[in-house]
């Protein structure tokens, strides 16, 4: 037989797997569900702005504070002369004068939801906001602005003037730079993005293995498998099952990636001002390519192995259990890669860039956010490579095996007895 | 050409399934693999498939031992099944390739072929749709369709209604004047009369006997004579007796004597004795209408050779 008749029916399953999913419902309503809310979350500040134009034409809706927003303020302190600088300050709150012996009575009322909030000014450094609930960030800025207050008395009784106790109060302003920014690499760039792309990889790896899982469990529950096993080796039909559910993987997160461009192209403008959102999308372009590649290195590696447990499982129901082990490695492998983002150029996730099963995840964290060499990359990918023929050979030895198995899913040194028997 | 299974043998852990299997099924010929449950024939027959080696033995189709995809096989396995979600002209075609076939081929012997089984509307509908009975005519389709020189057929016809088994025989029949060489398995004595010419009955792991249907039946001592009488108004035992009063020496040959319709049945203690027992009826019973010898069925023989509860 010549390489091409050999390979033929490996082609026949890819084919056949392949076109399995392009037909199924599931896959296709999975895919546009997606699409859609893609397509709903990049146009949500679209949206947003459209209703609360909306809601601005409404005469009713007009933004003046009412009872609920009155805000009680006991001073103390007398570091208040009176209310109207904290007035220009929030202009959606009502402030109103109290006294001290009202206490209990006013908290009641911010308990029942007639007033916001009560303030006490107990001395210039200490106040006390009672509200029912905290919801904003009203308490920190309050408590800001009061600092601001009580240092500028204090300056002002020490004697200093306007422009003096400006500059005594003014902040540093601190600009950060990082070497690494003029390759596109700087921590506050590349964190959102390497974090999406990763739980990309990590959800499409997991989802696409378990559908392997099921298939192979599918057909051992139907019957198939026989007819299947005595028609070709099972090396093809393991490697065209696996090769068939990574390019419906790969169509699908094309499409996504696809659907995600267009509908930013649209709302580009509504985006201008979320920086991290910018950043996802002016990401380097070989970002897109290596998500690709350890998209494919890492769903391999770990297919084969769904492929091979869930041939163990005699039913679709078993799978779970099953295949627990191969999922707990992933869940392990992106831990370990997230964890790594805090600190991608430590020297452990360097180790763990090449360790097999955490390197397509670990070894991804480093090229989006640090400066790998390109012998370490290519080292990388063909241990990764070479893992992946070792999972692969050894995964269509254990499927050989236990596709014919029903009943109780074999203990592990049973398995390594047959496949050597096997192996004779 | 001839497949010829010699010495094989099979354990599954502590089990010995299969101690010593041996026999041959020539081409043109359909050779019944006989046994009761658990005896052995799905596991010969998955060894012969390759779905697991044998501990011992050899199987060779021809001159050549069968090694992956070398020969066609045509295979209906004991647990039938396909993808239910599926369309059948789909699945088929894909199967029909995996085993070799182009493309184009296989669409028009799987049309042909459905055709046949009176399926053809079935072709575009998904499997689960179908009637158990049809899905099986279908995988029984999916087993020829690449126009295989051996085919096995691991228990036909568990689940076909008499038409249908029926359908599978003329099938059967029409490969094998085609040269094919065929092997089924089965525990349905009745339709393994009428299907094959030859047996090999399959019994805790061995083969007890095997050979043509007609010679093993020969080897049979026929002690059992079927007697018929003119006279229907005397009842068989009381013509008997006469018989027995004038012949003494013929009645003490007799093992026991059952009443059947028009006459009785006769075991005799010894097949030798028949000359004797023909003689003494000829001369003292001048009513006797009829003498047989009754053959035994497959499924004496059967329970003869495979029945002891193991």
């Amino acid at each position: 037989m010549s390489p091409f008749n050999r390979l033929k029916p490996f082609r026949v399953v890819l084919a056949f797997e392949y076109l399995s999913y392009m037909r199924n419902k599931v896959y296709i309503g999975i895919t546009v569900a997606m699409i859609v809310l893609i397509g709903i979350g990049l146009s949500m500040p679209a949206i947003i702005s459209g209703v609360l134009e909306l809601g601005l034409a409404d005469p009713g809706k007009a933004d003046q504070p009412g009872p609920e927003d009155t805000v009680h303020v006991i001073d103390e302190s007398g570091l208040l002369a009176d209310l109207d600088l904290l007035r220009q300050q929030w202009t959606q709150f009502l402030f109103v004068p109290g006294e001290h012996a009202d206490l209990d009575r006013l908290k009641q009322t911010v308990h029942e939801g007639e007033a916001r909030a009560v303030l006490v000014l107990e001395n210039p450094v200490r106040a006390t906001l009672i509200e029912r609930r905290f919801q904003d960030s009203f308490p920190a800025e309050l408590a800001e602005w009061l600092t601001e207050r009580s240092r500028t008395r204090q300056l002002a009784d020490l004697g200093l003037d306007d422009d003096a106790i400006r500059q005594a109060l003014a902040e540093t302003e601190m600009v950060q730079v990082e070497t690494v920014a003029e390759l596109g690499k700087a921590t506050q760039q590349t964190y959102f993005y390497t974090y999406l792309l990763l739980f990309l990889l990590y959800m499409t790896v997991m989802m696409y293995g378990q559908l392997v899982a099921s298939s192979v469990a599918s057909e051992k529950s139907n019957r198939a498998m026989e007819m299947l096993i005595t028609s070709t080796r099972p090396l093809n039909l393991m490697f065209g099952k696996v090769l068939g559910s990574g390019l419906a993987g790969l169509t699908q997160i094309g499409l996504f990636l696809l659907a995600a461009a267009g509908f930013y192209a649209i709302n580009r403008a509504h985006w201008a001002e979320i920086a991290f959102i910018q950043s996802v999308f002016d990401m380097p372009p070989a970002i897109i390519g290596y998500t690709v590649l350890f998209y494919l290195l890492g769903y391999f590696m770990y297919a084969f192995l769904y492929g091979a447990l869930g041939s163990l499982a005699s039913r679709t129901e078993d799978i779970n259990t099953s295949i627990m082990p191969v999922i707990l490695v992933i869940m392990a492998a992106m831990f370990i890669s997230i964890f790594g983002m805090l600190s991608p150029e430590a020297g452990w996730l360097a180790v763990f860039s090449y360790v097999p099963f955490v390197a397509p995840m670990a070894m991804f964290v480093r090229i989006c956010m640090t400066d790998v060499p390109g012998w370490s990359i290519a080292l990388s990918v063909a241990l990764m490579l070479l893992t992946i023929y070792a999972t692969g050979s050894l995964s269509s030895r254990i499927y050989r095996l236990g596709v014919l198995m029903y009943g109780k899913p074999p203990r592990l040194a049973e398995l390594v007895r047959l496949m050597r028997q096997a192996g004779r | 050409m001839t497949l010829t299974v010699t010495g094989l043998k099979k354990s599954f852990g502590p089990t010995e399934v299969l101690k010593d299997v041996s026999f041959a099924v020539e081409p043109g010929q359909a050779l019944g693999l006989l046994g009761r449950n658990g005896a052995g024939k799905t596991t010969t027959i998955r060894i012969i498939m390759q779905v697991f080696p044998p501990d011992g033995g050899s199987v060779l189709f021809g001159d050549r031992p069968i090694h992956g995809q070398n020969i066609r096989i045509g295979y209906l396995p004991e647990e039938k099944g396909l993808y239910p979600k599926q369309k059948i002209r789909d699945q088929l075609v894909y199967l029909a390739c995996l085993r070799g076939m182009d493309k184009a081929g296989a669409k028009k012997a799987v049309t042909g072929w459905l055709e046949r089984m009176g399926l053809a509307d079935t072709l575009d509908k998904k499997l689960e749709t179908l009637s158990k009975g049809n899905q099986q005519k279908i995988q029984l389709a999916l087993a020829l369709l690449h126009d295989p020189g051996l085919i096995i057929l691991d228990e036909p016809f568990s689940g076909l209604d008499p038409v249908n088994a029926q359908l599978l025989k003329t099938i059967v029949r029409e490969q094998a004047a085609l040269g094919k060489t065929i092997l089924f398995s089965s525990h349905q004595m009745n339709y393994v009369e009428q299907f094959c010419e030859s047996v090999a009955i399959l019994h805790q792991g061995r083969i007890q006997v095997s050979g043509r249907i007609s010679d093993l039946k020969r080897q049979y001592p026929r002690r059992s004579l079927q007697l018929r009488f003119h006279d229907h108004s005397l009842p068989a035992d009381e013509q008997l007796r006469r018989v027995w009063t004038q012949v003494p020496r013929a009645a003490g040959l007799v093992r026991s004597v059952t009443p059947a319709q028009d006459g009785c049945r006769i075991e005799l203690g010894q097949e030798s004795d028949r000359a004797v027992l023909f003689a003494a009826l000829a001369a003292a019973c001048a009513d006797l209408e009829q003498f047989l010898v009754v053959e035994p069925t497959l499924e004496e023989i059967f329970v003869d050779k495979a029945g002891d509860v193991s």
